[in-house]
C-alpha cells in the first residue's frame, strides 16, 4: 500500500511537471515587462480595480495631452488581499530591484477605504493561495506563525510553501478549477433553453480583467451571492488604526524603494457595500486623517454610479469603467 | 482537530508510531491522553465536563453490580440518566427551549425576555453521553460487568476516532478489545489504509466539495428557481452521506490501524426500498441505540398497533431532536415516525411481494430515494419557511437559474464517483477480495482516489456536519 501511494505520487508528480503548469501571469509578468524601467503606474487591488480602471485608457490620459503614453499595468484581481499584494511586490523587488523607482503605486480604497486588515487577517482566500504561496519566504512564514491564525492554518499555509516547487500541488487548483469550471459551463448550456428570459440578459457589459466573471451564468452567480450576503441594517463604524494595517506596511514598502502611493476611490454598488460592511465599516473620516498624516493622496471623482453600472452588482461595467478612468486620469492631473 | 487536517495528520504520526510501539496498558494510557488531547484542541474548557459524565457513570456502574436492592438500582440507573440527559438538556437544549418559551409568550401577547445560558455546544455531547448512558443501562440490566480499572473505561468513553461523531460504540464491543493485548495484523493494516484512502474521499472531495454549492442554495435570502431547490436537495443528500460515513469510514479505519473493530455504521442507504429499511442502514448505532434503550423500553411492539405506533413516533421524534436544538430537527424526527408509521400500517394491510421484481425494486428505490430526500429538505433548511418555499418552488417553477449548472454538474460528477465506487466495492472493508479488484484495476482505483483525493478536495474545508451533534 505504502509503495502504491510513493509510486502514484511520484508518478503524478512527474506527469505534471510534464504538463508545464508554471505561470507567469501577475507580478512575474510585470517583472517580465519591465525590461529598461518599471512601470509609471501600477494599480494595486481587487477585481474591482481590474474592472474599473482600464489601464490603455489610463496610460493614454495619465499624462499632459504632448507626453508620450504611460506605462499601466493594473494587477487588479479578484481575491487578492493586502498580504498577498506585499509579498508579491517584495518578491518583485528582489527580482528586480529598481522595478518601483518612480512609479506611482495606485491602491485600491473602494467605497473610500482600503482593506484594513493587519497581519493577525486574511493572508489568502480558500482556492486562491496561488496569489500569495509562489511569494512567501521563511521570513514572511516565520512571521506568520507569530500572528492568531489558528494552528491549522499555520500548518497549511507551512506545506503550501513547503511544495511550492511540486508541480503536483501546483497543478491541483487548476485542474480542480478546470473541471468544476468547465463543467459547469458545459452543463449550463444544456440547461440555457430551459431558462426563462429575462431582461438583464443585455447586462454582460464585463471587462475579462482581474479574474472577473463575464458569462452570464458568473454575472448572475456573483449577484445572487452579492444580495445573499448583504444586511439592511446601517453598518457600524468601525475604529482602525491604520498605522497598525497591512495597507500601512504596503506604502511604507513602495516608498523605501522609490515609488509613491496614492489611494484610488473605486466605486462600490449600495448591495457590495451592504455585503462588505456587514460586519462594520471603516471610518472614512478617520482614514483621510491617517493619509493626511502621511501625506497621502485620495484620488476620488465626481462622478455618480447607480447600481445599474454594475452589471453583477460588484464590478463597474466596461462603459462605465471607461468614465471612471478619464475621469481618473483627469483627477490626478488636476490634484 | 478535523480528520482531514493538517492538525490530525501531525497528531497522528506522533500517536500511531508510539502506539504501535507499546504494550497494551501503555497504549491505553497513549490513548487516554492523545484522546484528550484530540478533544481538548477544540476547546479544553469543556474537557471537565467530558471527565465529569465518564466519572459519574464509572462510579455508578460499580455502585450498581455491588447493589442487590432493585429500588436501590433503579435509583442509580435514574441518576445516571439525569446526570447525561441533565447535561444535556442543559448545554443542548436550554436555550433553545427557552428562546422557544418566549416565542410562545409573544405569540399571546406576552412580553418575555427570559435568562438565556449562550453557551457554545460542546462538541460531541450527544454521542458521549449516549455512550456512557448506554453502558450504566447495561450494567443494570446485567449484560455487563463494570469495568474496575478507570483508564479503560476512561478510553472506552474517550476513544478518539470515534469520540466527536461516533459511531456510538457499545460498551459490550468495544471495551473488551480495550481490556485485552491486541494485535495488529497485515489485514488490519489495508482495511485501515483502504477505509481512510476512501472516508477522505468522500468527506473531502464528494462531501466538501458539494457543500459550496448546497450553502450557497439555501443560504439565499429568496428562495431560488425550483430546479436549484431540487438539485440543492439531492447535493445536500449526499453532502450528508458522504459527509458522515466518510467521517465513521476514517474512525474505522483508524481503529484497525490499532487493531480495534468499530461498528459498521452505514450500509449504501440509499438503495434502501423503505422507510424500516433505511434506518437499518443509516446511522446503524444510533438506530440501534434507540430501539434498545429507547424503543424498546418504551414496550416496542408488544403492547398492540397504537402502542406500537406511539412508541415509533416517540422514539423518531426524540431521536430528531437529539441531531439539534431547534424545531425543524423535531420536524424531521416526527416526519421520519409518521413515515415508519406509514409503511407499517400499509405493510400490515398489503403485504409486500416477498420477490419483487427488478423494475418495481428499482421504482421503489428511487422512490425512498425521494421521500428520504423530503427528509432532508425538512433538516438543512433553515426554518419552516424556507422549507415551504422550496416546495413551492420546486413544484410550481421548475426552471434553471444561475446556480442550477453548477449545482447539476456537483451532483452528476461527485455522486457518480460515490455511485461508481460504491457499486463497484458494494461497500466492502476489504474490496480487494472481489475477483474485478484483482485483475489490477483495483489497485489502480486506489492510486485514482488518491490522486483525486490531491487534485479534487476543495481549498476551503468544512466541519464535519454531525459534528455539531
Amino acid at each position: 500500500m505504502l509503495a502504491l501511494i510513493a509510486g502514484t505520487l511520484v508518478a503524478s508528480e512527474v506527469g505534471a511537471r510534464g504538463w508545464g503548469v508554471e505561470s507567469r501571469a501577475w507580478y512575474p509578468a510585470v517583472v517580465g515587462r519591465a525590461s529598461d524601467r518599471g512601470p509609471d503606474v501600477l494599480v494595486v487591488g481587487t477585481s474591482q480595480s481590474a474592472a474599473a480602471i482600464d489601464e490603455d485608457l489610463l496610460a493614454r490620459h495619465w499624462s499632459a495631452p504632448d507626453s508620450a503614453a504611460a506605462r499601466v499595468e493594473n494587477l487588479g484581481q479578484g481575491f487578492s488581499t493586502t498580504m498577498a499584494h506585499l509579498c508579491a511586490m517584495r518578491w518583485a523587488i528582489g527580482q528586480r530591484p529598481d522595478l518601483l523607482r518612480g512609479t506611482t503605486v495606485l491602491l485600491e480604497a473602494a467605497g473610500g477605504t482600503p482593506p484594513p486588515d493587519g497581519a493577525d487577517g486574511r493572508w489568502y482566500y480558500p482556492g486562491m493561495s496561488h496569489l500569495l504561496v509562489p511569494y512567501v519566504d521563511a521570513g514572511l512564514l516565520e512571521r506568520y506563525w507569530g500572528t492568531d491564525h489558528t494552528l491549522e492554518e499555520k500548518l497549511e499555509l507551512t506545506v503550501r510553501v513547503a511544495t511550492t516547487d511540486c508541480a503536483l500541488a501546483r497543478l491541483s487548483d487548476r485542474v480542480r478549477d478546470g473541471i468544476v469550471t468547465n463543467g459547469s459551463r458545459v452543463v449550463e448550456k444544456v440547461l440555457a433553453p430551459l431558462a426563462p428570459v429575462t431582461d438583464e440578459d443585455a447586462e454582460t457589459d464585463l471587462r475579462a480583467k482581474g479574474g472577473v466573471r463575464t458569462d452570464r451564468a458568473g454575472i448572475d452567480r456573483v449577484r445572487a451571492h452579492t444580495l445573499a450576503g448583504g444586511t439592511d441594517a446601517a453598518p457600524s463604524v468601525r475604529d482602525v488604526d491604520w498605522d497598525a494595517t497591512l495597507v500601512a506596511e504596503l506604502v511604507e514598502f513602495v516608498e523605501s524603494h522609490g515609488g509613491n502611493v496614492v489611494f484610488v476611490e473605486v466605486p462600490m454598488s449600495r448591495a457590495a457595500q451592504r455585503t462588505s460592511y456587514a460586519s462594520g465599516r471603516p471610518d472614512p473620516a478617520r482614514f483621510k486623517a491617517w493619509a493626511e498624516r502621511r501625506r497621502l493622496t485620495i484620488l476620488r471623482t465626481h462622478l455618480r454610479f447607480d447600481e445599474s453600472d454594475f452589471p453583477d452588482l460588484v464590478h463597474l461595467s466596461a462603459s462605465r469603467g471607461a468614465d471612471f478612468t478619464l475621469a481618473l486620469a483627469d483627477a490626478w492631473r488636476e490634484r | 482537530m478535523l480528520f482531514n487536517s493538517w492538525t490530525f495528520l501531525l497528531f497522528a504520526l506522533v500517536v500511531f508510531p508510539l502506539y504501535w510501539s507499546l504494550r497494551r496498558r501503555g497504549q491505553n494510557v497513549l490513548l487516554l491522553v492523545a484522546s484528550y488531547v484530540f478533544y481538548g484542541a477544540w476547546d479544553w474548557r469543556f474537557l471537565s465536563l467530558f471527565v465529569a459524565s465518564t466519572l459519574v457513570d464509572y462510579a455508578l456502574a460499580l455502585r450498581l453490580e455491588k447493589t442487590t436492592a432493585e429500588r436501590t438500582r433503579r435509583l442509580l440507573v435514574a441518576a445516571s440518566c439525569v446526570a447525561n440527559l441533565g447535561m444535556l438538556a442543559t448545554f443542548k437544549y436550554f436555550d433553545f427551549f427557552v428562546g422557544s418559551a418566549e416565542g410562545a409568550l409573544t405569540a399571546l401577547g406576552l412580553d418575555a425576555s427570559l435568562a438565556r445560558l449562550d453557551i457554545v455546544l460542546p462538541i460531541g455531547i450527544s454521542f458521549y453521553t449516549f455512550q456512557t448512558m448506554g453502558y450504566t443501562i447495561d450494567v443494570y440490566r446485567r449484560r455487563l460487568r463494570p469495568v474496575r480499572d478507570l483508564i479503560d473505561y476512561a478510553l472506552y468513553v474517550a476513544y478518539f476516532p470515534q469520540l466527536v461523531a461516533g459511531p456510538i460504540e457499545r460498551a459490550e464491543r468495544l471495551l473488551p478489545q480495550l481490556q485485552n493485548e491486541r494485535r495488529v495484523t497485515r489485514e488490519h493494516l489495508k482495511q485501515g489504509g483502504w477505509l481512510i484512502l476512501w472516508g477522505l474521499f468522500k468527506k473531502a472531495v464528494i462531501a466538501d466539495g458539494l457543500a459550496g454549492v448546497v450553502n450557497e442554495a439555501f443560504g439565499a435570502t429568496t428562495a431560488p428557481g425550483g430546479l436549484t431547490c431540487l438539485l440543492a436537495v439531492y447535493a445536500f443528500a449526499y453532502q450528508i452521506y458522504c459527509d458522515f460515513s466518510g467521517y465513521s469510514d476514517i474512525a474505522r479505519g483508524l481503529a484497525k490501524l490499532m487493531g480495534i473493530d468499530i461498528v459498521v455504521n452505514f450500509d449504501m442507504p440509499y438503495l434502501s426500498r423503505s422507510p424500516q429499511e433505511f434506518w437499518r442502514r443509516w446511522h446503524i448505532s444510533l438506530s440501534q441505540w434507540l430501539r434498545d434503550y429507547l424503543y424498546i423500553p418504551l414496550g416496542g411492539s408488544r403492547g398492540g398497533a397504537w402502542k406500537t405506533y406511539r412508541n415509533l413516533f416517540l422514539t423518531m421524534a426524540l431521536g430528531g431532536l437529539w441531531h439539534g436544538a431547534a424545531w425543524t430537527f423535531v420536524l424531521w424526527g416526527v416526519f421520519q415516525g409518521a413515515l415508519l408509521m406509514a409503511h407499517r400500517a400499509v405493510s400490515r394491510r398489503w403485504r409486500p411481494a416477498p420477490n419483487p421484481g427488478r423494475a418495481k425494486r428499482v421504482l421503489q428505490t428511487i422512490g425512498m430515494f425521494h421521500v428520504t430526500c423530503l427528509g432532508w429538505l425538512i433538516f438543512r433548511a433553515r426554518d419552516v419557511t424556507q422549507i415551504a418555499d422550496f416546495l413551492r418552488r420546486i413544484v410550481t417553477d421548475l426552471v434553471p437559474d444561475a446556480l442550477s449548472g453548477p449545482l447539476l454538474f456537483h451532483v452528476l460528477f461527485l455522486a457518480g464517483l460515490l455511485w461508481a465506487f460504491e457499486a463497484w466495492t458494494s461497500g466492502r472493508d476489504a474490496p480487494w477480495e472481489r475477483r474485478s479488484w484483482q485483475s489490477g484495476l483495483g489497485w489502480a482505483a486506489v492510486a485514482g482516489l488518491l490522486v483525486g483525493l490531491l487534485i479534487l478536495s476543495p481549498s476551503s474545508t468544512h466541519a464535519f456536519i454531525y459534528f455539531q451533534f
